[in-house]
């Protein structure tokens, strides 16, 4: 059961990093679906680098190139007004053909020398994870700085005229966003699976993506919320160290957490709760900001 | 009392626009500490554009900005707001969904880097006390009435400790009694040798009550300086038009007919779930006008909608000439005679990316006239629309213009040629003439009481109290949901019809 949990808790932890840069930078206004060519980009040059130069700079390289996806991305959306939607598919898209073409060739299992640190089996990333998410809860709940990130996401005309430099925040909330689900990425090819194989990503971003909207744009929601799907993640994979000898078919036990989890995201998300938690989604998400 | 060295001075202020459009032409203006001066002018006078350059969002191809005697040069509205300017936006530039507080602390430079709330609100407390505001501050904006909203953003500007505040229109949105309370606040402001500049279009009487000097404004240019001793309402207004104004329109004598429209008990949901009107009863009689005088958000634009057909009632009926409309779509609604026109001018009144042509044919696509067996004839379609362009009076450079180049006149004009000519019962008129200056009123006004003269029934709602006691034969306050009574024409005070509103007094009494 042990190393259920452990594997449980670094897809956790995968989905975690992903979500809350692409939380905060949804929260600056900008949306980015592109984090699935994100986290692919940062998985596979930190594969890369990793087998070069060893771990943490494997992760350091998957972050870099993250950030850099995440310039790219800012630098579309924000300076060249393109719509937002399809820059962010254009670099999952660009991600795809691009890692496929650079990183198959490398494809298998890290050299014996490349091990992960671990503290009682976890990896430290999925305790800087949870740290991220709170350093980031307190910047938005908390401070000047993350009342004028809220503010530029809901309404960047008001922020503007009460002195906020709304383009220099969004650029900076797109490229940390963009640098964490690359780190997110160079985390899975690196000590999640410790392999590179064919797209390793196989929609974990999309789930990421989709946990920042059930989170109601909160970051102690999306906690629950990427620890939850994290489990449901691992139990698809090997519902057998969980349900061991339980006499049914395994599509069917392999489709059952995620059943519930749709489930229980939904009512989370419904009109109820959404009242109770009061629903932050930002007002100007997706939309350009022109100065008059 | 006031000190005679002017606190803000403008000198040959000069803006021109790609296309050659000059929207200021060599501006001066002159303004004291604590001084209310109004500056006035019709949409496309140059208001906006000096309002935005006297904020820094716009910088002046001529002329110079002098604070206390010194020259200064904006170039953003961050170096306008250091050197003591603050802007009161009618477009509220807020976050709707941050508290008062948040609102006003945001982007200040005293505010720390990890807030501290409880010296914040101690010292805003402060400041409401001092200027007489009443505001929740804890309360999200997007909770409060617009003239609380615009609270916000005077108490933000003073926070940040302007000496000069240029105000947008202060009084379209309020309420006669928050008119009140604003314009005590404005002189408490003036004790504190802080100086306003209201820009006004619309409500002169509201603002010329206060101020001390007035600078009116038409195309682009000074027009008049004046005392407001020296002044006359009559005077300003044909300032700003540059021709003379009839305040009073010619209520022309109609007979008024048999009933066409009645309402029985009807309730409706606001687009948010809540119970937006709470059952309503009335009728209209041929050749009658309905007013309904209410401020935005108290159930009058859902029960609009719903005798449009654009909303599902909750309960009640819609009798229209004897047969029951509750549950009869727009269309047949349409074709029965009955004509509306929303107050949101693009996005239901008119689609933006359509052209005049377009436009005007949505609202004729089903007359055998223009179109047999699903083909559309364009080319009496286009005389049509050439007929309606000119009789209804649209400036435009062609009918293939998109409507959103449109100014907010010539928009609303399009909407009345597109409806008042299919309508011929009845005419739901939603707020006909928020937004629009005097001359494109006057325009839409007379075109209402024309529709009355043709024998047709109207049922006008507008938050503009003038406005429905003007036109109307008969007068219905509404608030929250209800009408706090049916009044006609005669019977129906200013001062009680705005109390009305504003849910000071019952109908019972």
């Amino acid at each position: 059961m042990w190393p259920f949990i452990i594997r449980s808790l670094e897809v956790a932890t995968i989905l975690l990093l992903a979500a809350i840069g692409e939380l905060l930078t949804q929260r600056s206004g900008i949306i980015n679906v592109g984090i699935e060519g994100l986290m692919l980009l940062g998985a596979a040059s930190g594969f890369l680098a990793a087998l070069i130069w060893g771990i943490v700079p494997g992760y350091v390289v998957g972050m870099i190139m993250g950030a850099l996806f995440g310039l790219l991305h800012a630098v579309l959306s924000i300076t060249l007004r393109v719509n937002q939607v399809v820059s962010g598919m254009g670099i999952w898209l660009f991600a795809m053909g691009f890692v496929t073409y650079w990183a198959d060739r490398y494809s298998g299992p890290l050299p014996p020398g490349v091990v992960s640190l671990r503290i009682y089996g976890l990896s430290p990333l999925f305790f800087i994870g949870i740290a991220a998410v709170f350093i980031i809860w307190f910047i938005l709940s908390k401070t000047h700085l993350g009342l004028k990130i809220r503010s530029t996401g809901e309404n960047p005309f008001a922020a503007e005229v009460s002195g906020v430099k709304v383009i220099r925040i969004r650029y900076a909330c797109t490229i940390i966003g963009g640098a964490l689900s690359g780190l997110a990425g160079a985390f899975l090819s690196l000590t999640y699976l410790g392999t590179w194989s064919h797209l390793p990503t196989k929609g974990l971003g999309w789930i990421a993506f989709a946990l920042v909207m059930f989170s109601l744009w909160r970051p102690q929601i999306l906690l629950g919320g990427a620890i939850l799907f994290g489990f449901v993640w691992q139990f698809a994979i090997s519902p057998e160290s969980v349900y061991a000898g339980i006499p049914a078919p395994l599509p069917i036990l392999r489709m059952l957490p995620f059943i519930v989890t749709i489930v229980l995201l939904v009512i989370i998300s419904s009109e109820r709760f959404r009242r109770k938690w009061w629903l932050a989604k930002p007002e100007a998400l997706g939309v350009p900001y022109i100065k008059e | 009392m006031k000190a005679d060295a002017p606190i803000l001075e403008v000198r040959g202020i000069t803006k021109r626009f790609p296309g050659g459009v000059v929207a200021l032409d060599h501006v001066d203006l002159e303004i004291r500490p604590g001084e209310i001066h109004a500056v006035l002018g019709e949409n496309g006078a140059g208001k906006t554009t000096l309002m935005n350059i006297l904020f820094g969002v716009l910088q002046p191809d001529e002329g110079e900005i002098y604070i206390n005697g010194r020259r200064v040069r904006f170039r953003s509205p961050l170096d306008a707001m250091n050197m003591g300017i603050g802007m009161v936006h009618q477009i509220r530039k807020l976050i709707p969904a941050h508290t008062v507080l948040e609102n006003i602390i945001l982007g200040h430079p005293k505010t720390e880097s990890i807030i501290n709330l409880k010296k914040a609100r101690e010292e805003v407390k402060a400041l409401c006390e001092k200027y007489g505001f009443n505001i929740d501050l804890d309360a999200r904006v997007w909770q409060l009435s617009a003239g609380e909203q615009q609270v916000v953003e005077i108490l933000r500007a003073l926070y940040r400790g302007a000496k000069i505040l240029i105000l947008d229109e202060p009084t379209t949105v309020l309420t006669p009694s928050e008119v009140e309370s604003f314009l005590n606040s404005m002189k408490a402001m003036t004790k504190e040798e802080i100086a306003t500049i209201p820009f006004v279009t619309h409500k002169l009487p509201e603002v010329f009550a206060v101020c001390d000097r007035i600078t009116v404004l038409r195309r682009g240019k000074v027009v008049k300086r004046l005392g407001t001793k020296e002044a006359t309402m009559k005077a300003l207004a044909e300032y700003m038009v540059g021709r003379e104004v009839l305040f009073k329109l010619e209520k022309p004598k109609v007979e008024i007919g048999e009933e066409i429209l009645r309402v029985e008990n009807l309730s409706a949901l606001s687009d948010k779930g809540v119970l937006a009107l709470k059952g309503v009863s009335f009728s209209i009689r041929e050749g009658e006008i309905f007013g309904i005088a209410g401020i935005a958000g108290n159930g009058q634009q859902e029960l609009a909608e719903v005798i449009a057909g654009l909303r599902k009632p909750l309960g009640g009926r819609i009798i229209f000439q004897g047969r029951d409309i509750t549950n009869a779509s727009v269309l047949e609604r349409m074709k029965m005679g009955i004509g509306y026109i929303p107050p949101e001018r693009l996005g239901v009144g008119a689609i933006g990316n359509f052209s005049l042509v377009e436009n005007i044919l949505m609202s004729i696509y089903f007359d055998h006239e223009f179109s047999s067996k699903g083909f559309l004839s364009y080319k009496k379609i286009r005389e049509y629309a050439k007929k309606i362009i000119s009789e209804f009076e649209v400036v435009a450079p062609s009918i293939d213009t998109k409507a959103a180049h449109l100014s907010g006149g010539n928009l609303q004009r399009l909407i009345l040629g597109r409806v008042i000519p299919r309508t011929s019962k009845l005419l739901i008129a939603n707020s006909p003439t928020v937004g629009l200056d005097i001359a494109a009123t006057e325009a839409v006004r007379n075109r209402i009481l024309k529709c009355k003269e043709r024998g047709m029934g109207v049922l006008l709602i507008s938050e503009d109290l003038d406005e429905v006691l003007e036109l109307s034969d008969s007068i219905a306050p509404i608030y929250e949901g209800r009408f706090v009574r049916i009044l006609s024409a005669v019977e129906a005070k200013k001062e009680v019809v705005g109390a009305m509103m504003a849910g000071a007094l019952s109908g019972g009494g």
